[in-house]
């Protein structure tokens, strides 16, 4: 695996499991960083790390616990949003089966061996990596659809919904001439070539739109 | 009467019938005066208006000498009293009466038959009461019985009961002063009265029937009827009499009816106790020598039987259940030398359909019908015993219950402390694997890691001793200690370890303090505990404060421990936190096996500490300062004295 700059985190109030952890877990390649409470790691100090984070989480915390942080990571910032690898001594499963709803990466039952916490941590990592790239992909769509006039966004959502120049115009009540300006500036704008092209961008930002308030297609 | 002399025809018829009615009356008067009896004539006051001769003959005297005399003068007294309230009795009344007295005179002592009669002109004005006595002395002599007769008078005016001799045409010809007493007449209203007039008129037929029983020679027994007396009220008499006599009944009385008052209001009270008894919903019988001699209602229902006959004069051990026979005679017997009342006791009886039936007995002893007995009370109990039956299995199976929870929790919990040690071996050992397969193996990073696995792994071992030891619960060799020192040990422990690096630790040890009795690893172990318990309170209540974000006041971190004694003597060892204290639903709850209010917390530390201090003899118990915090508290049996009877005695 290529391990450019990521991140582990873990999180267990037990000294000596979070310290064994740390060791494996640097052993197999990773920047590791332990805390022994949820707290502490939300007061830590912020660094991006280009190859993608993840949490290693301990359910039963004294203070916040598990659960809780992960429910305060959803609702919060981008970067805070990592994918949770849970780990517990106690192998409930409806606490298992509501981490998993929240959208947990796994559920590891201490103890466990190596190999099963670091093909998760790899797995949470990936994903990690495909929801940084993807964001970054929104928030360029996003930045691109800024640019545009009032006019051209006009334009572009008739564009997507397959409209055609002529449609447009009398749509718009103007000419057709002027359309097809307005969609040159616009596609350029957008950096798409094909019409193809630009109905994939907004699928990529209207599922965006699913999970998130604003639109990266709204104005 | 002085002649009219004019006219001498008239005149000569006057004189013709004067002369006649002078003849009359001289005869009457020769007939009086010469009679052989007695004649007296008083006025209704009792003096004397006339003595014929053989009266005065009798007292002695001439008729000068005792006319307008009262007659008391003329007799003394008491017995001039005696005649003069005769008379005057025989004044107010139609009959006559006739008494025998003896009476002393000049001539000497002599018997009288005294006839008394009261004296009525033809218009019926009553003018006085004419006294007629008969010397009887000469008979009464050729009876010989007058000294008899004499004393068998005074026994009779003494008895207290009635008796009497009458004639068969219905008259008291004697009665004793216990008549006049009970019916409230005098004695010659009595022999004046016909005695079937002062009988109530329903008894009268009866009282007839009797005495014509007696006159055919029979004897009369308990006969019983009711006499009017003078104030018009009935008195109830029990007679006895022997067959007539010549024609004269003899007859004794006595008044019952006090007694039959008291029979009825006993037979009333004996009706409402009975009914009582029947209708009560207890079971109730009476045995006597065994045998079942009265049964109520509700107890003929609980054995079954349709008719008291079913039962009575059967053996009531027949119907106890053969278990239970032993005792019930062993009950009876010991009910027989004490006298008092056997305690209630379930018993089983059979029906008389031979279904069972649980009772709980209880008995006193009586007497019933002239003979010892013993009256029994049942309470029917079987629906209460099936009620309990069900309880107690639901008890077991919940109990059941209660103890696989038990172990599930327990294995939870032991899984719990156990993974987390086991965890960090796990982790360790494969992270040094993965170090050795670098090509420059860093042998002080191998060491470090080889260290801790040690150390996790004595970690899991305590925890494993730990669990074990509440388990067996075993007793400990109790051995005199320094608790002072033990607590310090423990606190020079804490100092190094990581979880207590930002609280302050403080340490107020009482001096003087005898040795405490105990396993002073064990203690340790509860010092550690409630240390560790300490800290918690503290970390939990400043993560909280943080989430409040309000950093600053989470900033004292203070846990002190003292030791001191009680007023028992035993050995105290508190520990103080200055976390927020502990409710009051936590404070009775707090050493209940995994009773927690952390999320993290197991709730095995104070159970087990309770375990071990109450194995040693001691208290734990936990309570809030009044200056904010928890404190946890327990003591341990301090050495007695120096050497003698070491361990074993306790307290003051």
């Amino acid at each position: 695996m290529s391990q450019i700059a990521s991140t582990v985190f873990v999180i267990d109030d037990d000294a000596a499991v979070r310290k064994s952890l740390v060791r494996l877990l640097r052993e197999a390649g990773y920047t590791v960083e332990g805390f022994a409470s949820a707290e502490e790691f939300l007061a830590r100090e912020r660094k991006s790390s280009a190859g993608g984070s993840c949490l290693v989480l301990d359910v039963g915390l004294p203070g916040l616990d598990g659960l809780e942080l992960q429910e305060a990571l959803t609702l919060g910032e981008d970067e805070d949003r990592l994918p949770i690898i849970f780990i517990t001594g106690h192998g409930d499963i409806p606490t298992s089966v509501r981490a998993m709803k929240k959208g947990a990466v796994d559920f590891l039952i201490k103890p466990f061996t190596s190999q099963t916490l670091i093909s998760a941590v790899g797995l949470a990592l990936r994903q990690d990596q495909e929801a940084r790239a993807q964001r970054a992909e929104v928030a360029e769509i996003r930045r691109r659809v800024q640019t545009l006039t009032p006019r051209e966004c006009d334009v572009m959502e008739r564009v997507i919904t397959g409209m055609l120049n002529k449609q447009i115009a009398t749509d718009l009540g103007i000419e057709v001439g002027t359309v097809k300006v307005h969609r040159a500036r616009m596609m350029e704008k957008m950096g798409v070539r094909s019409v193809a092209k630009l109905v994939s961008m907004a699928a990529v930002g209207l599922r965006n739109e699913d999970s998130r308030a604003s639109s990266a297609f709204g104005r | 009467m002085v002649p009219d002399p004019h006219t001498p025809e008239t005149a000569a018829l006057r004189q013709r019938e004067d002369e006649a009615r002078q003849a009359s009356q001289e005869r009457y008067r020769l007939m009086v005066e010469q009679s052989g009896l007695g004649v007296g004539y008083y006025s209704l006051d009792g003096s004397v208006l006339h003595l014929n001769r053989q009266a005065l003959r009798e007292l002695g005297g001439k008729a000068d000498d005792y006319v307008g005399k009262s007659i008391i003068e003329v007799f003394g007294s008491p017995e001039g009293s005696e005649y003069l309230r005769r008379l005057r009795s025989v004044a107010s009344s139609p009959y006559s009466c006739e008494f025998e007295d003896q009476v002393t005179l000049p001539t000497g002592r002599k018997w009288f038959l005294s006839s008394y009669a009261r004296v009525a002109n033809d218009a019926g004005d009553i003018l006085g009461v004419q006294i007629v006595s008969r010397d009887i002395t000469q008979r009464k002599r050729a009876e010989g019985i007058v000294n008899v007769r004499d004393e068998l008078k005074r026994v009779l005016d003494l008895v207290p009961d009635m008796i009497c001799t009458a004639s068969p045409d219905g008259r008291f010809l004697s009665v004793n002063p216990a008549f006049e007493k009970v019916l409230g007449y005098s004695q010659e209203e009595l022999l004046g009265i016909p005695y079937l007039d002062l009988i109530h008129p329903d008894d009268r037929d009866a009282t007839r029937a009797e005495v014509q029983r007696q006159l055919d020679g029979h004897p009369t027994a308990h006969f019983v009827n009711r006499y009017r007396c003078k104030d018009g009220t009935h008195k109830v008499l029990e007679w006895c009499a022997t067959p007539a006599d010549q024609g004269i009944l003899y007859a004794a009385a006595r008044d019952i009816t006090e007694r039959r008052l008291a029979e009825d209001k006993l037979r009333e009270s004996e009706e409402r106790f009975r009914s009582l008894i029947e209708s009560a919903p207890e079971a109730i019988f009476v045995q006597s020598s065994g045998c079942f001699v009265y049964l109520n209602p509700a107890a003929l229902t609980l054995f079954g039987a349709a008719r008291p006959e079913e039962l009575l004069g059967h053996h009531f051990t027949e119907y106890a259940a053969p278990e239970c026979r032993e005792i019930i005679r062993e009950r009876i017997r010991l009910q027989r030398e004490t006298g008092l009342p056997a305690p209630p006791m379930e018993q089983r009886f059979v029906r008389c359909d031979g279904s069972s039936v649980w009772v709980e007995t209880t008995a006193v002893r009586i007497r019933f019908q002239g003979r010892d007995a013993h009256v029994v009370y049942l309470r029917d109990i079987t629906e209460r015993k099936r009620v309990e039956k069900v309880l107690r299995e639901q008890r077991q199976a919940l109990r059941h219950m209660e103890r696989v929870q038990m172990m599930a929790e327990l294995a939870a919990a032991v899984t719990h402390e156990v993974s987390q040690p086991l965890t960090a071996i796990l982790s360790n050992a494969e992270a040094a694997q993965m170090h050795l397969e670098k090509t420059a193996p860093d042998m002080d990073e191998l060491r470090a890691v080889l260290a801790d696995i040690v150390a996790d792994d004595k970690r899991a071992c305590q925890v494993v001793l730990r669990i074990r030891a509440l388990l067996r619960k075993e007793t400990p060799h109790p051995t005199p200690f320094d608790i002072g020192e033990a607590v310090r040990e423990m606190l020079a422990i804490t100092r190094g370890d990581h979880d207590f690096r930002d609280v302050t630790m403080q340490l107020e040890l009482a001096e003087d303090l005898p040795q405490a009795l105990g396993d002073k690893t064990q203690v340790q172990q509860v010092i550690f505990n409630l240390l560790l318990n300490a800290r918690q309170a503290i970390v939990g209540v400043r993560i909280a404060k943080d989430r409040e974000q309000n950093p600053g006041a989470g900033g004292k971190a203070e846990i002190l421990v003292s030791t001191g004694r009680d007023a028992s003597g035993q050995v105290t060892v508190s520990v103080r936190d200055s976390g927020p204290g502990i409710s009051a639903e936590a404070i009775a709850r707090l050493f209940e096996p995994f009773f927690t209010t952390r999320p993290d917390g197991l709730g095995m530390g104070l159970p087990i500490c309770c375990s071990i201090v109450k194995a040693h003899g001691g208290r734990i118990w936990a309570e809030n300062h009044p200056d904010g915090g928890a404190v946890l508290t327990f003591t341990l049996p301090a050495e007695s004295g120096s050497g003698e009877g070491r361990g074993e005695k306790m307290g003051p």
